[in-house]
């Protein structure tokens, strides 16, 4: 289905599937960092493929991402998708570090991180999961560090990604003084999202 | 006379997915898109109850939650939230929200907790 043919209606219905798994996201950070997690009102939209770099600082702008393929009823990917700064302050955040420490994107920072995107993810998933009564899970994840055209292009062109329409939910996931801006994406297979808005009721 | 219950959502999508639920059963089903809205039609309609949602723009559900027990310290509100943290389960039941509900949830969990928060003496 052609993103730009999606009524009001099923726009809501997969921003609220993008809001819920956001704060089911904020809750598995929460308990990872064994403090409290809040996160802003989530800004969620519903774009085609090409349109997902723009929102992201444009093609060319370079971001952390952590990209997990799907298996089970559902489809497609998730991708997480952090500025260079943020990535440094989630990493200070994740390894009880004062705010800052982190200055290059080492080895440790990108373990980090993906390891708490991919519970992040996995935890936005559930909620998906859960709200279609649909069996899914996430493949495990794969980081890269580039500019948001090439690894958007990667994900479409090397993995074989057949979607069209992006899920996105921009929100700021704030601990302690530290607030991380995030981009999560669900970018479901058509075939999938046609399961998705049926098993919303909204097809 | 049929229970009335007010739902308040941003998403059109929750609001619909509850009022469904509740309608079924014959519940009165009044809508609010936001903190501020709630509050205006709970005043307007006074709901035998509130489900109310947290993440919203503009007023929060915490906050209306707050405002909407001080117009009225009998008001029964059930809090509808993906935001399921301790902490923010705790807070609103500090607020004098009578339970908690996650999103997602089941079609018969909605029913039975709305039903026992009903049934329950206001948190006064």
């Amino acid at each position: 289905m052609d993103p730009r043919s999606l009524t009001a209606i099923q726009r809501d219905a997969l921003g609220e599937v993008g809001s819920i798994g956001a704060g089911h996201a904020a809750t598995a950070l929460s308990q990872m960092l064994g403090m409290p997690v809040d996160i802003d009102v989530p800004d969620l939209q519903v774009l085609s493929i090409p349109e997902v770099p723009t929102v992201l600082g444009g093609p060319e702008n370079l971001v952390g991402a952590v990209y997990s393929r799907l298996l089970g009823d559902l489809g497609g990917g998730l991708l997480f998708v952090l500025e260079r700064d943020a990535f440094l302050q989630l990493s200070d955040l994740l390894r009880s570090r004062a705010p800052g420490t982190s200055k290059s994107l080492g080895a440790a920072e990108e373990a980090t991180v993906t390891h708490a995107a991919s519970v992040l993810l996995s935890a936005y998933l559930a909620a998906v999961a859960r709200l279609t009564e649909l069996s899914t899970l996430p493949g495990p994840p794969e980081f890269a560090f580039d500019m948001s055209g090439a690894i958007l292009e990667g994900v479409t062109t090397q993995v074989g990604l057949k979607a069209e329409t992006a899920i996105l939910v921009l929100t700021r996931f704030s601990a302690l003084e530290t607030s991380v801006d995030a981009a999560l994406f669900y970018l479901p297979d058509p075939d999938s999202l046609d399961v998705m808005l049926g098993r919303l009721g909204v097809l | 006379m049929p229970r009335s219950v007010l739902v308040v959502d941003d998403a059109a999508f929750m609001r619909m997915m509850i009022r469904d639920i509740l309608a079924r059963e014959g519940y009165l089903i009044h809508e609010a898109v936001n903190g501020r809205d709630a509050i205006e039609k709970y005043l307007e309609v006074r709901p035998d109850l509130v489900t109310m949602d947290i993440t919203m723009p503009g007023m929060s559900g915490l906050e209306a939650l707050q405002s909407i027990r001080e117009h009225d310290p009998g008001a029964r509100v059930l809090m509808v939230s993906a935001m399921g943290q301790q902490k923010m389960i705790v807070e609103a039941l500090e607020y004098g929200a009578m339970d908690f509900l996650v999103k997602p949830f089941q079609p018969t969990k909605v029913l039975e907790t709305v039903k026992k928060c009903l049934q329950a003496a206001p948190r006064g």
